[in-house]
């Protein structure tokens, strides 16, 4: 799906990233996972098209994306879900259709898919209620729900659990790997959670200070990978015990 | 204090009665107001978000120059009217001085800093999610612009209300460039300087009154606007 060659961004004097390779396949989840300041965040930008790279190429289906060409058809194959979402003024159904209107469907198709989003992210109820009302956990639902809504092949994924709690956790697991597994999306996610990097990855692509490592001593490989929980100073004895991700049900 | 108090009465009477020099300068001074304002709106909002959202040279100097245009001395903006719309001036062929086109020109670059200033200030303060997440929906330039404009629209909105109050309460471009003919170019403002001048105090007082009270209307349509 996405390929980068000699990837690099500089803020400033300091580089934040730095990558030879990057092979993300089509259809899988693929994780990035490391420490605050890794530079997760930076490479979801990039590959969102939101930031550009220092140097180096990124093409999608072995097309060069170029931001003054194909930004804006590139983008509406793919959207991104922030840390920390902004929700736009307004009511939860307002956000989770804004997208859905940017393609100009219909408005009676708009309502339908928003309220389906809604009730699969746990959010009925929410429609008419202001962004501003709403705890960051349900604010984080929402954005996932106005992604998600979109059905785009790329979905990527900035810490999206750093918000939720704990009963929502294996909600926004089991819709990450749905939306995987029935609509075939590639999925990429930012995250430093190993519990629930293990759950959803099928790819983990491990960071540190900016470059790809070997991450196997960190022991968390793939879903379904035996990896033992570590007790590392990322507080995973913290964690709270999750079941299994329930998968089935309409998506 | 007796003669606060009789000007206050006359006021009231003139106001219950509908005096029709009180009424007429009222509709001069709300449809020039309301023109002008929106004529500043439709030039000042696009000037606010190109330079909100736009990096090229000399962009500083631009927001510096509008920053100092806000405190621009209305007499000035009279001045250099009369010196344009006068016979003599580049645009004398057009008859517009002593006119409300000509009024509604004057006080149009009165305000058009008001907006550009509120608009930009109201986009700088949006965070830079804004625009990320509308791009990231897959929102095409015109409409990132247009959600902008709309999560800013209580700025925006402000913008619109203070230059209105600005446009409504001046009296130097009215006086200089309108020149104060009755039922034609006479406002609110330069009927009680004239009406005060004469010692018709209570006059003068009813139309003070009438000026603050729409400027009351508009505040509370704003507030509801945004109540929303």
């Amino acid at each position: 799906m996405f390929s980068a060659r000699g990837l690099k961004k500089y803020f400033g004097r300091e580089k934040v990233l730095d990558l030879e390779a990057l092979e993300i396949p089509r259809g899988e989840v693929t994780v990035f996972l490391g420490h605050n300041g890794a530079g997760k965040t930076t490479i979801l930008r990039i590959l969102s098209l939101l930031e550009r790279p220092s140097a180096g190429t990124l093409s999608m289906d072995g097309r060069p994306v170029n931001l003054r060409r194909n930004a804006l058809e590139l983008r509406r194959r793919m959207t991104l879900a922030h840390q920390t979402p902004y929700l736009f003024k307004g009511s939860v159904f307002f956000n989770v259709a804004y997208g859905l209107r940017q393609e100009g469907i219909p408005e009676s198709e708009v309502a339908t898919r928003v309220a389906r989003a809604l009730a699969f992210s746990d959010l009925e109820g929410f429609k008419d209620r202001l962004g501003s009302e709403l705890s960051g956990g349900e604010a984080q639902r929402v954005a996932l729900a106005r992604a998600l809504v979109l059905e785009r092949e790329v979905l990527l994924l900035d810490e999206p659990v750093a918000h939720v709690d704990v009963d929502h956790i294996n909600l926004v697991i089991m819709l990450i790997l749905k939306t995987r597994e029935e609509k075939g999306t590639t999925v990429v996610v930012a995250t430093h959670d190993k519990d629930f990097c293990r759950q959803v990855a099928d790819q983990v692509l491990h960071l540190y200070k900016g470059a790809l490592v070997d991450g196997a001593s960190d022991d968390v490989g793939p879903r379904g990978s035996s990896g033992v929980l570590p007790s590392s100073k990322w507080s995973d004895g913290n964690l709270p015990q999750r079941s299994s991700p329930e998968t089935s049900g309409n998506f | 204090m007796e003669f606060l108090k009789e000007g206050i009465l006359e006021a009231l009477r003139l106001i219950r009665t509908l005096d029709p020099d009180v009424l007429s300068a009222a509709l001069v001074s709300i449809r020039l107001a309301t023109l002008s304002t929106l004529l500043a709106a439709v030039i000042g909002v696009p000037i606010g978000f190109l330079l909100a959202t736009a990096n090229f040279p000399g962009r500083r100097i631009v927001v510096l120059s509008f920053n100092s245009l806000l405190s621009v001395p209305t007499v000035l903006i009279g001045l250099l009217g009369i010196g344009l719309l006068s016979r003599q001036g580049p645009l004398g062929t057009l008859n517009l001085l002593f006119t409300p086109t000509g009024m509604v020109l004057g006080t149009t670059i009165l305000a058009i800093p008001i907006l550009v200033v509120f608009t930009l200030s109201s986009l700088k303060a949006l965070s830079p999610l804004v625009r990320e997440t509308a791009r990231t929906l897959g929102a095409s330039p015109l409409m990132v612009a247009w959600t902008l404009l709309r999560e800013a629209r209580h700025g925006f909105m402000a913008a619109v209300v203070a230059g209105f109050g600005r446009i409504i309460s001046e009296v130097g471009i009215a006086m200089m460039l309108g020149g104060n003919i009755k039922g034609f170019t006479r406002t609110l403002t330069t009927a009680i300087a004239l009406e005060t001048n004469k010692g018709l105090f209570g006059l003068g007082l009813a139309m003070g009154l009438i000026l603050l009270g729409i400027g009351v209307v508009v505040n509370l349509a704003l507030t509801q606007v945004q109540g929303r």
